[in-house]
């Protein structure tokens, strides 16, 4: 009897701590009148949201992840429930989209589709843009201290960082080796390919010998580098360098001759969404011109749209991406992956060995 | 041992230890921002950081996880103690505890991710408190348990015999005996939690923003002397708790 | 005599806190022990037992990655010990007006958010930063140092953050002291090093062994520092983790190498605890 009774209490107390900790769980679903968006730290500006949420009276959750393969594991373990509105990148749309977890778009509820800059449409992971549209954009390259290179020579290639014979200064490197070791394929082989036994070595040779000038691998501080004269070379992608670019004016960007990497973030809605009408109320807001200038000047992403710089001015330089031609987009390459998840692990522990 | 010797590792380890905090502290009113040297004396980033909406929500998680967690683990601590004093087979059960802060946190915290991916808990505020009370039992069972022992028995055997039952005996009188104690455990395990890193940093989950995830963000992100005058407010606060905790120290045995 | 009305009381009040740490401290380790040996198939079904993610992690690149963190954490744990005897037997000695006041001091830091530190020692470190500067200043150098993202960066870093928990056990155990035996001794005539070594030393052993493996155990995992400090130009056990453990698909995998390498901590903590204690015999004699 002593036993039976015990157990009994035990049972009731692991009844109440799980129901606590699943609690959250419950809340998060049965919200009928709210959105929850899921996106990087940096895309949505809280306070556009807020004038939504003024404007519209709709609740919205805002959730942060900081990266693409957190965003994948999410929707698979929860099938996409859970979540309205996603950001993937280029990539992780395609294997959203190959697990069935994206809903396709109604374009007729879209109203600014004719605004959207057709270069970023009809790519690879998502030809006919069926399950996302464009919302930002960047593309890589260096990070550059004009007042180091005064005298000093400087070409716009990716030798800056890869090539001894110019490299006598420190660089910061990209620390994501799904952006390195792209990016040391395309150096070396001028193309973006699974890579054989024989290409994989020799990046390994060539992101080994890179070591030995390189800083820090810092993937988000690539501007504290520049901005604190550390490194003269950074390779970063272009809104970290804008951002930087406005507060110290002896920073400037270059994107290399032999083409770069660029991506793009998507609106994406997962399957299990059913808040249809206050999704694309929201998408619709988000793609206002005012909300595209706020967002370019807050974070630095170029702006899916082209017209939304007839209200303000913009540099010269921001001017050439933004208005980038034909010939330009047919320089960038996406970020792929070229070798299995567990090489890519591995070669990474071992550079950083 | 030559007294200038002493002295010497002595001011030095001092200065290492608190230079580095000094320099931050007069940054923190550079009217501009590293790597400028200094410029002049301005408030203007203590004025930002009372505006920074992001800081403050992760300020106020943070504490809210180390209220809770603290809370839980004393009251769940004390009471196994209770358990402990009306004879249940406690030098068992309390080595159990013992455990808790001798392996790296970084185990702990990918053990419980894994732990709560499987069983598909959603990670939050309340797996956060969660983990933390696990390190705060770490600290309350042994340093109560330690100072419970301690009692005299005769106190206990007194109030037992004058008539009071052993609830009365342990509210009454053990936990009035336990509680400078009790109280120093608690601060101490308030902040642990509060400036805990690790184990935030994987059970938080992406909706949990905590002071010290946000701080990190920032140092990945850049720097700015908003993080200066973070610093300086998180010094205060510290200092005035280990004031707190000093006042407190006459009356244990802590060190 | 427990009335058997009220013998549940106790055991229903004081379960919390078994189930607590049974459910959320043995059982996750439990798991990651048995989930490492596991086979599991793409959906999830478990199909056996299996060492291959075992072998994965014992080839030389994940052994070098664990033999790193032990010798970071070796050498940690020996100069914040080195260090910090001197600085515990002073603030043990001293006398009580300013006691208080350098605890005080002690503690502080180690009461503040650790990464407020390491930002700390960026603006002390950096290229324009406060120690260049200085140096600058004094003429002692031309050209600024890269002090940081450096090995030398980071065990500053770890001896400063890992120093107080060096410091205040060794601290008890000397307040515990009996201060007449030193007395004793010195009054007989012996020397310092002698009393040293067969008095103050012997008896502030426990404090020393748990400062030393205060220090020894966490820094082994230490991921944090290395990042932000040596430009995670290194990696170390726990920068491993990190990045495997938040990835796709891959928190089993992390799960196994937190095996591997917790199992390596285990086996260095014996060795080093009973290499101590040979050490201590040897200095007694």
């Amino acid at each position: 009897m002593k036993w039976f009774t015990r157990s009994l209490i035990t049972i009731s107390w692991l009844i109440l701590i799980f129901s606590c900790l699943y609690l959250p769980k419950w809340e998060f679903l049965s919200n009928k009148d709210s959105l929850n968006v899921f996106a990087w730290g940096d895309i949505l500006d809280p306070a556009a949201i807020a004038e939504f949420e003024k404007e519209s009276g709709i609740k919205v959750n805002l959730n942060y992840y900081s990266s693409n393969e957190e965003l994948l594991v999410k929707l698979k373990v929860t099938k996409g429930e859970g979540y309205d509105l996603i950001i993937p990148s280029d990539y992780a749309v395609l294997l959203l989209k190959n697990e069935g977890l994206l809903k396709e778009l109604n374009y007729s509820k879209l109203g600014f589709l004719n605004r959207i800059n057709p270069r970023l449409l009809h790519h690879n992971y998502d030809l006919e843009n069926k399950y996302s549209i464009p919302y930002e954009w960047e593309i890589f390259g260096l990070g550059i201290d004009k007042d180091y290179f005064k005298d000093r020579p400087l070409i716009p290639s990716w030798k800056m960082i890869f090539d001894r014979a110019f490299v006598n200064y420190k660089i910061a490197m990209t620390n994501d080796p799904a952006e390195a070791l792209p990016l040391a394929a395309f150096y070396l082989f001028k193309q973006v390919n699974p890579l054989n036994a024989s290409q994989i070595q020799d990046v390994k040779n060539l992101l080994l010998t890179q070591k030995a000038w390189v800083e820090a691998y810092a993937s988000f501080r690539g501007d504290y580098f520049l901005a604190t004269k550390n490194c003269p070379v950074v390779f970063a992608s272009s809104s970290y360098i804008w951002r930087t670019m406005k507060l110290f004016p002896f920073v400037d960007f270059i994107v290399p001759e032999e083409g770069s990497f660029i991506t793009i973030e998507n609106l994406c809605i997962p399957k299990a969404s059913n808040k249809e009408e206050a999704v694309y109320k929201l998408i619709n807001f988000l793609y206002r011109p005012h909300i595209i200038q706020r967002h370019f000047e807050l974070f630095g992403f170029f702006p899916p749209t082209l017209d939304a710089f007839s209200t303000f001015s913009l540099d010269e330089k921001a001017k050439r991406w933004v208005y980038a031609s034909e010939e330009d987009f047919s320089k960038f390459h996406f970020f792929r992956p070229i070798v299995s998840s567990q090489q890519l692990r591995d070669l990474w522990v071992e550079l950083k060995e | 041992m030559g007294r200038i010797w002493k002295l010497l590792i002595v001011a030095s380890t001092y200065l290492f230890l608190y230079v580095p905090i000094i320099v931050l502290l007069v940054f923190s009113f550079n009217t501009e921002g590293f790597p400028s040297p200094w410029k002049g004396f301005t408030w203007h980033w203590y004025g930002e950081l009372l505006h920074s909406t992001h800081l403050w929500q992760a300020f106020l998680n943070s504490l809210i996880v180390a209220i809770c967690a603290t809370s839980l683990s004393l009251i769940i601590g004390v009471l196994l103690i209770f358990y402990a004093a009306q004879g249940g087979r406690t030098g068992k059960f309390l080595s159990l505890f013992y455990g808790n802060l001798v392996i790296p946190e970084t185990v702990l915290a990918v053990a419980l991710l894994s732990f709560f991916t499987l069983i598909s808990i959603p990670l939050g505020l309340t797996t956060l408190i969660v983990a933390h009370t696990v390190l705060g039992l770490g600290f309350v069972i042994p340093m109560a348990y330690a100072r419970f022992l301690e009692i005299d028995l005769r106190l206990t055997e007194a109030s037992l015999v004058l008539g009071a039952s052993p609830a009365q005996t342990f509210f009454k009188v053990t936990l009035p005996l336990l509680r400078p104690a009790l109280i120093a455990t608690a601060l101490l395990v308030f902040i642990i939690s509060f400036d805990d890193f690790i184990l935030s940093y994987f059970v938080a989950g992406s909706t949990a923003q905590t002071l010290s995830l946000y701080i990190l963000s920032m140092l990945r992100s850049g720097v700015s002397p908003v993080v200066n005058a973070l610093s300086a407010v998180l010094l205060v606060l510290s200092s005035f708790l280990v004031l707190v905790f000093f006042s407190l120290k006459s009356r244990t045995r802590i060190f | 005599m427990k009335s058997k009305t009220t013998s549940h009381i106790p055991f229903t009040l004081g379960l919390p806190a078994i189930i607590w740490q049974i459910v959320f401290f043995y059982l996750p380790l439990l798991f990651i022990i048995v989930s490492s040996i596991l086979k599991v198939s793409e959906s999830g079904m478990i199909q056996g037992i299996t060492l291959k993610k075992i072998f994965l992690f014992l080839s030389p690149v994940y052994l070098g990655v664990i033999g790193s963190s032990l010798l970071l954490a070796l050498s940690n744990a020996t100069l914040c010990l080195l260090i910090g005897y001197p600085i515990a037997y002073f603030l043990s000695f001293t006398s009580s007006r300013f006691k208080s006041f350098f605890l005080f001091l002690l503690i502080v830091p180690f009461w503040t958010n650790f990464l407020l530190h390491v930002y700390a020692w960026f603006f002390v470190l950096e290229k324009e930063g406060f120690l260049n500067n200085l140096l600058r200043f004094l003429g002692i150098i031309d050209q600024p140092i890269h002090f940081l993202n450096s090995l030398f960066a980071i065990m500053v870093m770890m001896v400063y953050y890992y120093l107080p928990f060096m410091i205040l056990p060794i601290y008890s155990s000397l307040e515990r002291l009996d201060r007449r035996l030193i007395e004793a001794s010195l009054d007989l005539g012996g020397s310092w090093s002698h009393t040293f070594r067969r008095i103050l030393l012997p008896l502030t052993l426990s404090g020393v062994r748990g400062g030393f493996f205060l220090v020894y155990i966490p820094s082994f995992a230490e991921f944090a520092i290395p990042e932000l400090m040596g430009g995670d130009k290194q990696m170390f056990v726990g920068s491993v983790v990190s990045h495997y453990i938040l990835g796709e698909q891959t928190g089993s995998l992390g799960a196994a190498f937190t095996v591997v390498s917790s199992i390596a901590l285990l086996i260095s903590v014996v060795v080093l605890f009973l290499l101590i204690n040979k050490i201590m015999k040897r200095v007694r004699a």
